[in-house]
C-alpha cells in the first residue's frame, strides 16, 4: 500500500472485505485460466473474480510458470500479409534512403571536382588536401574501418559461446588498456578446453604462482562467469584486441593464469547453461539466459524429447530409446545403451530425472521406468523387475 | 454410485460415444483404473463444471479438452497404484521442489512447502485411509500447472496466516510506520463524499480485464511484466493500457462530478488536480482484499460470481 493512503481508505478496505465473495475458483480452474485453456465464458468469469479478489490474484501471480516469455518467443511467428507488407516496405524504404545517400555523396563529389581547375587535382597551393588526396584519405579510412570491422568480427568469432574450434592467435592491433588483457584472453572461448593436453598444460603453467594468484584468479573467475552467463555483449567489447602487457611479474602471472580462469569460467558457464528442445527434436543451448540459442549436435540422427542436467552432466533422451550423455556440459555427447541383461530399451523416452551424477531414472512412453545408480553404466527396468 | 448418476443431466448423453476413446487415450488401465471407474470420474467432473442445460455437443468438447492422460495418472496415484506413483515421482518429484522454490524464493521454506504438499498428495491419514489431494485434480489444466497452483495456494494461506498472527508491536519493531490520522482522512477525500461515488461509476463502466489490470498494478503493486505475463500479452501493451485507463477514469470521474452539479473547476479542485489523489481513490475502490480462505472446494454448476 502506498504511503499516500489515508485512514479513510483503510477503513473502506475493511468494509469491502465484508463484501467479498464467498466463491473462489479452485486450483483446476485457476490453472486452466493461466494456461488459457478455458472457454471464453469461463475465462471471463475467472478474470472478473480476479479483478476483485486480492488473494486469488496473488495465487495466480505466484502460480505463473517461469518460462512463459520464452515460450512466447519460441512460438512460430504468425504470418500475415499486413506484417509482410510493413516488413518489406521498411526494407525498401531503407534501401531507398541508402541509395539516395550514396547518390547524393557522388553528386557532391562530382560537383566539387567540376568546380576545381583540372590541373589542381593533386595538391592544392594552400596545402589543403585536394579531392584526389581526400580520396586517398578516404581509402586509408576505409582500410582502417575494414581493419576495425575485421577485428570486431574476429572478436565476435572468439566470443561465440563454448565453441570447440582451435585457438586463434590474438591480432596485433592496439586497443584497450593492459588491465583488460587477461580478461580478454580468458574471455576467448576458442581455447581448446576439450583438449586434455592443453588443459594439463594450463594447469602446469598456473601451479608455481598459485598461492600468490588465488585471490586474483577467483575475482577473474567470478567476473568472467558473470559476463559469460549474463552479458555476452560486454564480452564482445572486452574481447577487442589489446596492447600486450609489459612483462612484469604480475603480468606474467596473468598470462599464465588466464587459461585456468577461462577453464573454470567455461565449466561454470556450461553448468549454468540453459537447454531446450525444438519441435523437430533438436537440442539447443543458451549461455546467456535464453537470449541466444545454439544447436548442439549429437553426431547421429535423433529426435530428442527430453533433456535433464545435473552439474556438468547433460542427459538427452529421445525416440527409439536413444539416450545421450555429456560429461562436460554439452561439449561432447556419447550414446548410452540402456539395457538390463537381454532387455534393451527401445521405447521413446518421455521423462528424465536425475537427483545427482549417479542416480537417475527415465520413463518411456510405455510407462516403463528405468533407474541407474552408477551414472548410466547399468540400468534396472521396472518392467523386468515384475 | 454418486448422486450425479441418479439425476442424469442432459449433457451426460455426450459422454458414452466418446468414453472409449478417452479411456484409451488416458491409459487408465495402466494405472489400475477400470474404464467404468474412469467414466464415473468423468461424469463427476462434468457435474462439477458443466451447467445442466448445456448442449451435448459442448459437453463433448469439454470432455475432449480434458487432460485425460494426466487425470488418469493422478487418479491412479490417489488410489495408491504403485506404478502410477513411480511415474508420477519420475515426472514431478524434482519439479515439485523447483516450483516451491520459485514461489517461496527461499530454500528452507520451499522444502517445507514441497514436503507438505507431497504429504497431502500421498494422503494417508492417521487411520491408514488414503485421502489423496490428487483425487481433486480434474484435468482442466496441466497436472504440473495444477501442482504449482496448489503450492501457491498453500503458500499464500500460510503467509497470510502468519501475517495475521504478527502483532502491531512486532510490526513496529520491524520498522513499519503508521500514518497519522488527518482530519481530511476522517471526513473523506477532501471532505467530498461524491468522489467515491463517481469513482465507483467510472470503475463500473470498464471491463473486468481492465479492472484486473488496474487492481494488479495499483493495488497489488505488481510490475507491468507480471501483469502482462498473466494475460499473455506484451509488457508494453499493459503499459499503454494502464495509461489509457488512468486518463479515461479521471475523465469519467470529472464528468460524473460535473453531472452531480459541480462546476468543472470545482470537480478538478475536488480531485486537487493531482493524479495521485485519483490513484489513491482507485486503490480504495479496487480493493476487495478478502480474509476468507482463498479457495472454496467447489463451484456450483452454472454459478457465476458477482
Amino acid at each position: 500500500m502506498s504511503e499516500l493512503l489515508p485512514k479513510l481508505v483503510s477503513s473502506r478496505l475493511a468494509s469491502l472485505e465484508a463484501r467479498s465473495e464467498a466463491w473462489h475458483p479452485d486450483a483446476d480452474l485457476l490453472t486452466a485460466f493461466l494456461e488459457q485453456g478455458l472457454p471464453q465464458g469461463e475465462q471471463g468469469v475467472v478474470l472478473s473474480h480476479l479483478a476483485g479478489c486480492g488473494p486469488c490474484r496473488e495465487i495466480a501471480s505466484l502460480a505463473q510458470p517461469s518460462g512463459v516469455e520464452v515460450q512466447t518467443v519460441l512460438a512460430a511467428p504468425k504470418s500475415g500479409w499486413l506484417r509482410g507488407f510493413w516488413r518489406w516496405g521498411a526494407l525498401a524504404a531503407c534501401a531507398v534512403v541508402a541509395v539516395s545517400l550514396v547518390l547524393h555523396k557522388r553528386e557532391n563529389r562530382s560537383m566539387a571536382s567540376m568546380l576545381l581547375p583540372s590541373g589542381t587535382g593533386t595538391i592544392s597551393t594552400e596545402g589543403k588536401p585536394s579531392p584526389n588526396v581526400r580520396t586517398e584519405t578516404d581509402t586509408a579510412n576505409n582500410q582502417n574501418t575494414q581493419a576495425a570491422i575485421a577485428g570486431a568480427l574476429q572478436a565476435e568469432r572468439r566470443v561465440a559461446p563454448l565453441s570447440v574450434e582451435p585457438a586463434a592467435p590474438p591480432p596485433e592491433v592496439s586497443g584497450l588498456a593492459s588491465n583488460t588483457m587477461a580478461r580478454e584472453e580468458v574471455a576467448s572461448p576458442a581455447l581448446a578446453v576439450n583438449e586434455p593436453a592443453d588443459a594439463a598444460k594450463m594447469k602446469a603453467q598456473a601451479v608455481p604462482e598459485r598461492e600468490d594468484a588465488k585471490v586474483d584468479q577467483l575475482a577473474l573467475k567470478k567476473e568472467i562467469t558473470k559476463d559469460l552467463s549474463a552479458k555476452p555483449e560486454v564480452l564482445a567489447d572486452a574481447a577487442v584486441p589489446a596492447t600486450p602487457v609489459a612483462p612484469t611479474d604480475k603480468g606474467d602471472f596473468r598470462a599464465s593464469a588466464a587459461p585456468m580462469a577461462n577453464f573454470g569460467a567455461l565449466s561454470a558457464a556450461r553448468a549454468a547453461a540453459a537447454w531446450q528442445l525444438t519441435d523437430a527434436g533438436d537440442l539447443q543451448r543458451s549461455v546467456n539466459g535464453g537470449k541466444d540459442w545454439e544447436s548442439v549436435s549429437m553426431n547421429q540422427p535423433a529426435r530428442l524429447r527430453v533433456v535433464a542436467t545435473t552439474g556438468l552432466q547433460v542427459w538427452a533422451g529421445g525416440n527409439a530409446g536413444l539416450l545421450f550423455l555429456s560429461q562436460d556440459g554439452g561439449g561432447h555427447f556419447t550414446l548410452v545403451r540402456v539395457q538390463q541383461g537381454q532387455s534393451l530399451l527401445t521405447g521413446d523416452i518421455v521423462a528424465l530425472a536425475f537427483s545427482g551424477p549417479q542416480h537417475g531414472r527415465l520413463e518411456t512412453s510405455a510407462h516403463d521406468v528405468w533407474t541407474t545408480s552408477d551414472g548410466g553404466k547399468s540400468w534396472q527396468s521396472s518392467a523386468a523387475a515384475k | 454410485m454418486s448422486s450425479t448418476v441418479q439425476s442424469v443431466p442432459g449433457w451426460a448423453s455426450a459422454l458414452p460415444p466418446i468414453c472409449d476413446a478417452l479411456c484409451v487415450q488416458s491409459r487408465c488401465v495402466d494405472w489400475g483404473l477400470d474404464p467404468t471407474d474412469f467414466e464415473q470420474i468423468l461424469l463427476n467432473i462434468g457435474a462439477k463444471y458443466i451447467p445442466v442445460d448445456t448442449p451435448a455437443r459442448e459437453a463433448a468438447a469439454f470432455f475432449q479438452a480434458l487432460r485425460v492422460e494426466e487425470l488418469a495418472l493422478a487418479r491412479g496415484c490417489a488410489l495408491g497404484n504403485e506404478r502410477a506413483w513411480e511415474v508420477f515421482l519420475t515426472r514431478y518429484r524434482e519439479k515439485l521442489f523447483e516450483m516451491a522454490l520459485g514461489i517461496a524464493r527461499e530454500g528452507a521454506t520451499a522444502r517445507e512447502l514441497a514436503d507438505s504438499l507431497y504429504a497431502d498428495l500421498y494422503g494417508v491419514n492417521s487411520r491408514g485411509e488414503r485421502v489423496s489431494k490428487l483425487a481433486s485434480y480434474t484435468g482442466r489444466g496441466s497436472l504440473e500447472g495444477w501442482l504449482r497452483t496448489v503450492l501457491a495456494q498453500e503458500f499464500v494461506n500460510r503467509y497470510r496466516k502468519t501475517r495475521r498472527d504478527t502483532s502491531l508491536d512486532e510490526e513496529v519493531e520491524q520498522g513499519r510506520q503508521f500514518a497519522a490520522v488527518t482530519p481530511e482522512a476522517e471526513a473523506g477525500l477532501g471532505g467530498e463524499e461524491r468522489i467515491p461515488q463517481a469513482v465507483d461509476a467510472a470503475l463500473a463502466a470498464i471491463s473486468s480485464e481492465d479492472r484486473y489490470v488496474l487492481a494488479s498494478y495499483y493495488l497489488d503493486g505488481r510490475t507491468l511484466a507480471e501483469v502482462a505475463r498473466t494475460l499473455r500479452v506484451h509488457e508494453s501493451t499493459i503499459s499503454r493500457r494502464v495509461d489509457k485507463l488512468a486518463k479515461g477514469l479521471r475523465k469519467g470521474v470529472l464528468a460524473s462530478l460535473v453531472g452531480q452539479g459541480m462546476t468543472r473547476r470545482q470537480a478538478e479542485e475536488a480531485l486537487e488536480t493531482d493524479v495521485r489523489d485519483l490513484r489513491v481513490d482507485l486503490r480504495a475502490r479496487l480493493a476487495q482484499d478478502s480474509a476468507a480462505v482463498a479457495f472454496s472446494p467447489r463451484m456450483a454448476p452454472g454459478e457465476t460470481p458477482k
